[in-house]
């Protein structure tokens, strides 16, 4: 192999490399970015798919990350490379949100049961709801 | 509008008008003729909860966002507060505390500032009025001098506050709140939803639900969409209030005037009337905080039963003062957790609050649109940023009686959403605006209510203080 047939040979295979994981990248979508990063992020507990996939739905909407090609770079770049949700104030908002949207709290972090997503901005829907409160834990119990 | 000159002429329907009205009307005559000019208009608390739940409500447009109604010079802080019949009681988060005495007396007591030309025991009856018309709840023992009991129970405390209640006794209380504690006066309990601005289940006190009969009242005409932009001073009188409404500008002639904007419309209509008290428009200010995380070890924090569920004093009185701002600790019961599993909720968040003095770079002026105050804020005091690091310094050791395995501090927040002090109260003119019956050195017939009498700015919540200035005010000029 001349020296020309070789730099042609591995600049190709260096642009693959580089490009296919790119184009993975690029055809992630950043609804399936979220949902992989809240999947791994609570790996130990049952969670309910469709629910994850409503909630970021949900979450996204009217989300500034709709407008911000930069946030949503952020948001996939951290699935790609497996970044911790407490690194990443961008990740812990999403993980926390999910999680306090669910039953999860209100079945006192009961990891057994499949966790339910009732639904974001509850307070209005679902008043009462705080299941940190008195209503979930009443003073004879704590 | 009904007549063209009234004995009292009222702007604004918030809490300072409206305790002012409450107390004005137990002692006018059967034939009084009262007008209120309010800015906004009726947005019912029902059509606010419709809208939070994304529901459409014609009623969301009828009054502008705060935002839009000033020209603010320093963008960076944002001033918070709601427009409309109401006030700011549409979006306070019902939080009470009285001030404490050394409140009033800043400059004998720690050599800050000014002293206030009335001290706590001159308020101590109208804060006992106050909390009875708003049905505050609260616990047996304070801090501060009570003689009255709260109309209603405490709210409880969560697992961390029954300790640190344990360990500080009367300095560490439920705090008093208009967030009901049990059902009351048509309001339903408070079940800490934490979403205070609009209570989904209308448990806090506002002016819509107060049920005090001020507007109901057959002496008082109201008119919405009315803005006062100025008033006709003569011979230090004020004659005439002027407004817009509808596009069109009328002028109305009265007795007595009482300012009950906020604190940045107060001012912005004195300085429009040509009022030239140096201190008119200075020294805006208000309380800053930041968010203190308590992580604890296996120590779970729950069982409270609203959005504060607790106030700490135990860096808010003593010797610092003499070179830094106290600080209210406020125990926050949002349903807030920790990323980790097996200690989710092992974990205290309080919010820190801390006082601020008024500072001649911080100010209300004119602007080019009479309508539209423009702001200037430099910043807070050093006095304040002082009693951060001073909180920094001794939280650890007052959280000694905790398993505390860290603490971390937020940024400060932008805003506590309480506007104080462009037109300070004090004994003379050469100090301040307005005398301890709010009634201006200058114009003896025009009362300034509301937060922008305060002298210098405790960190406690300033709605049930001004309230009861109110209150005093219009006992003693009537």
């Amino acid at each position: 192999m001349n020296r020309r047939n070789f730099l042609r040979i591995t600049g190709l295979a260096g642009a693959a490399l580089v490009a296919l994981p790119s184009l993975g990248f690029m055809s992630t979508s950043i609804k399936d970015a979220a949902v992989g990063i809240i999947t791994k992020e609570l790996s130990y507990l049952k969670l309910d798919k469709k629910g994850v996939e409503q909630f970021v739905d949900d979450y996204f909407k009217g989300h500034y990350i709709q407008s911000s090609l930069k946030t949503q770079i952020n948001l996939k770049s951290c699935y790609y490379l497996g970044v911790d949700a407490n690194e990443s104030r961008l990740l812990s908002k999403l993980v926390h949100n999910y999680i306090v949207s669910t039953d999860f709290f209100i079945n006192k972090m009961d990891e057994s049961k499949t966790v339910k997503y009732i639904g974001v901005n509850k307070s209005y829907k679902m008043p009462c709801s705080n299941p940190f409160s008195s209503f979930y834990y009443p003073p004879a119990t704590v | 509008m009904k007549y063209t000159s009234y004995d009292l002429v009222v702007i604004g329907t918030g809490f300072a008008s409206t305790f002012f009205l409450y107390k004005y009307l137990s002692k006018a005559p059967a034939n009084a003729k009262v007008l209120v000019l309010e800015k906004g208009h009726l947005f019912p608390h029902a059509e606010r909860v419709k809208e939070r739940r994304g529901e459409k409500t014609a009623y969301a447009k009828l009054n502008p966002d705060a935002q839009e109604t000033y020209e603010n010079l320093t963008p960076e802080k944002r001033w918070m507060f709601t427009q409309g019949f109401g006030g700011s009681s549409n979006c306070w988060y019902g939080c009470t505390p009285r001030f404490m005495p050394s409140d009033f007396k800043m400059k004998s007591l720690y050599g800050v500032a000014n002293d206030w030309p009335l001290q706590y025991d001159d308020l101590d009856p109208y804060y006992s009025q106050v909390e009875e018309l708003m049905s505050i709840s609260g616990p047996e023992i304070t801090p501060f001098p009570k003689t009255s009991k709260y109309p209603l129970p405490p709210h409880l405390f969560t697992t961390v506050d029954k300790i640190l209640h344990k360990e500080y006794g009367h300095l560490y209380i439920n705090q008093p709140t208009a967030r009901a504690s049990v059902a009351v006066n048509g309001r339903n309990a408070c079940c800490a939803s934490t979403v205070c601005h609009v209570c989904p289940v209308n448990a806090k006190f506002t002016i819509e639900n107060s049920k005090i009969g001020v507007y109901e009242d057959p002496r008082v005409e109201t008119v919405y969409g009315a803005q006062v932009y100025s008033l006709d001073l003569e011979q230090n009188q004020a004659r005439k209030a002027n407004y817009f409404k509808d596009g069109k500008e009328y002028h109305v002639a009265a007795d007595i005037f009482a300012l009950g904007t906020n604190a940045i419309f107060n001012s912005n209509i004195l300085l429009n009337s040509g009022d030239t008290n140096a201190f008119t428009g200075k020294g805006l200010g208000e309380q800053v905080a930041l968010e203190a995380s308590v992580y604890l070890d296996n120590l779970e924090n729950v069982g409270g039963s609203t959005w504060v569920n607790a106030n700490g004093y135990m860096l808010y009185d003593g010797d610092h003062r003499k070179d830094s701002a106290a600080c209210l600790m406020e125990s926050n019961n949002a349903p807030y957790i920790r990323l980790e599993r097996g200690k989710w909720r092992h974990l205290i968040n309080f919010r820190m609050i801390f006082e601020d003095l008024p500072e001649a770079r911080n100010f209300v002026a004119k602007s080019q649109d009479r309508m539209k105050p423009a702001i200037t804020h430099k910043g807070p005091s050093e006095y304040t940023l002082k009693g951060v690091e001073h909180m920094k310094a001794k939280l650890p050791s007052i959280l000694a009686c905790l398993p505390v395995e860290k603490i971390e501090y937020s940024p400060l927040i932008e805003s506590e959403a309480h506007i104080l002090g462009t037109t300070r109260m004090s004994k003379t003119a050469a100090e301040g605006v307005i005398d301890k019956h709010l009634i201006h050195h200058q114009y003896r017939n025009v009362f300034v209510l509301g937060s922008g009498s305060f002298t210098t700015y405790t960190p406690a919540n300033p709605t049930l203080t001004l309230s009861a200035l109110s209150l005093h005010a219009a006992d003693k000029s009537f």
